[in-house]
């Protein structure tokens, strides 16, 4: 234990760390533990006062009678406990919206990517005339909020520009809409990130013949990589997360995106299906926690923008 | 910005009961989707400009003192 300092106990460390860092934890990771709670819970049970609301009563006791008896019984189980996935995954298009989310989120990230990473370099790199008036109309479009935007949006998506296309009801309205507010958002990442290394790694490279595009793909976009990384997630769940355009934008229930669809086809006036619901929102919310933490550690790289040796 | 917020309230009261909890943007929806009034809609909306425009002037402000 050569990192601990003199003085530092065992005890004081658990009240000093372990346990402020334990009651954080607890008040991040609640949400998700009541949407699984919820879920599994029969509808009677989810409004029912008198039982403790913390635990899954009649789920627990199906699995605990069948860890007792050994004997598996798949449908017992199903009955009690995952009935409400059952419906969702079964009897809504929760699928579809799945697929549409992911086709949605992975082909604007790409494209904002491939636009944030040129735009970013040529505003960190090519001193052209211009190019800080250019930074900075690329910040203010990123501050304008979609709020603002989705009203001529709606116009201009529904006849598309030189193409007269009419993309509305469509997941290419959202892929055309997305990158409005990732490309300014990626950019402007990547324009501090691309400052951050040093010019003469890629002078350098220059200097042994290579062009400048063969010197920002090979020397800088590998060294740009927790950069990029993190601009790719922060794109991706931006745009699994957006709700207003994909609300506006589809009308169909088969074409909408996993926020909107739990949203406009789970709670049907007053009637809320909050089984259907949390599993819904668990399973469109885990996947994007689980990358966030595979790649946390490209990612705080990427925040503080530091290339290392 | 909660300032221009839509998702929050959208999901939680739809701007109801009796259209008291609307802030500008759903309001705007309201209006401009939902009534199909889109003139009326983008103008309510552009009621937000001033105050988003403000909020751009101060973090640009910021952001070049940080950089010098």
């Amino acid at each position: 234990m050569a990192r601990v300092a003199v003085g530092e106990t065992f005890a004081k460390r658990l009240v000093v760390y372990h346990l402020p860092l334990f009651f954080f934890v607890l008040f991040a990771l609640f949400p998700f533990y009541w949407m699984f709670v919820t879920s599994i819970k029969s509808t009677h049970e989810t409004y029912n006062r008198e039982v403790n609301p913390y635990i899954p009563v009649a789920c627990a006791t199906a699995v605990v009678e069948q860890v007792r008896s050994l004997n598996f019984d798949g449908s017992a189980l199903m009955e009690n406990c995952f009935y409400h996935w059952r419906t969702l995954l079964r009897d809504t298009l929760f699928i579809r919206w799945l697929e549409n989310t992911l086709l949605v989120a992975i082909v604007s990230t790409f494209i904002s990517l491939f636009a944030g990473i040129t735009s970013a370099y040529a505003l960190a790199r090519l001193n052209f005339r211009g190019a800080d008036t250019f930074g900075v109309l690329i910040f203010i479009t990123y501050l304008v909020p979609p709020t603002l935007l989705f009203i001529p949006l709606s116009d201009v998506i529904g006849d598309l520009p030189f193409f007269h296309l009419n993309l509305l009801n469509s997941p290419w309205a959202l892929i055309v809409a997305y990158p409005t507010f990732l490309v300014p958002f990626c950019t402007w990442l990547l324009t501090g990130y691309f400052r951050t290394i040093p010019k003469e790694l890629e002078e350098a490279a220059m200097i042994d013949g290579a062009t400048r595009i063969q010197a920002m793909i090979r020397i800088i976009l590998p060294l740009a990589l927790p950069g990029v990384l993190s601009a790719g997630m922060f794109a991706f769940t931006l745009s699994a997360n957006e709700f207003l355009y994909a609300l506006i934008f589809i009308y169909d229930a088969a074409n909408k995106t996993v926020p909107v669809g739990v949203v406009s086809e789970l709670i049907k006036g007053d009637v809320f299906y909050w089984g259907e619901l949390m599993s819904g929102a668990l399973l469109g919310s885990v996947p994007v926690a689980l990358i966030y933490s595979f790649f946390v550690e490209h990612y705080v790289a990427g925040m503080t923008g530091a290339v290392k040796g | 910005m909660t300032f221009s917020d839509f998702q929050i309230v959208y999901v939680l009261t739809r701007g109801g009961p009796a259209n008291s909890t609307h802030l500008f943007a759903t309001y705007a929806y309201q209006v401009a989707m939902v009534g199909s009034r889109l003139g009326l809609g983008a103008a309510i909306s552009l009621f937000m400009f001033p105050v988003l425009a403000l909020v751009i002037v101060f973090q640009l402000v910021y952001l070049r003192r940080e950089q010098a």
